[in-house]
């Protein structure tokens, strides 16, 4: 519900100003736009999938181990 | 409107849009940032999903239960992986050929909403979550 009103707010805003939200990114530079877009990608985890699996697989030893 | 065109709309107003006093470039990274914090959250979500299928399936935490499981999570796994090469492939073309880069990220994540989806995962925002 809470992300329908978002996407919905976004909507709005989007439609009645396009540029609006880049307009407050806060980037001095382009080099600082393109390295902040760069580490957004590079935080992407990795095998997430097989991550939760390792996550369960090691909460505690097993006994007898 | 439906949360895919959502998704479209605000991911072209952050590229092509016109006010305010940002450049094109420091627009076209907005949207590959937003975007790639949406895949963050989505990868996320595979994580703690896979968490409980784990834990479900495997109680007693046997490895080879665990590697079973873990093999059925590799295709959520690659679907993540194309998004974030999608994404490299955008930021490289942020300069030269940003239609295209944004293009392309939205036909792989075409490709892959429907595998994420099989596990009750959409991404944020709207994007193809229908």
């Amino acid at each position: 519900m809470v992300a329908r009103v978002i996407v919905a707010a976004l909507e709005i805003i989007a439609a009645a100003s396009p540029g609006f939200l880049a307009a407050f990114s806060g980037y001095d530079d382009d080099e600082q736009a393109l390295a902040s877009a760069r580490k957004a990608i590079d935080a992407i985890p990795l095998a997430p999938g097989a991550a939760g699996v390792e996550r369960w697989r090691r909460s505690f030893p097993p006994a007898g181990r | 409107m439906t949360g895919s065109r959502a998704g479209l709309l605000l991911a072209a107003a952050l590229t092509f849009g016109c006010g305010g006093t940002s450049t094109p470039i420091q627009r076209e990274a907005s949207a590959i940032e937003l975007s790639a914090r949406s895949v963050s959250v989505v990868a996320q979500a595979v994580e703690a999903a896979a968490y409980e299928d784990a834990r479900a399936t495997c109680p007693e935490r046997e490895d080879a239960c665990l590697d079973g499981v873990s093999a059925e999570w590799a295709t959520e796994d690659a679907a993540i992986r194309a998004l974030e090469l999608a994404l490299d492939a955008w930021l490289a073309a942020a300069e030269s050929d940003p239609q295209a880069g944004l293009a392309a990220f939205l036909r792989a994540y075409a490709d892959v909403a429907p595998i994420l989806a099989r596990r009750g995962i959409s991404i944020p925002l709207g994007f193809g979550g229908q």
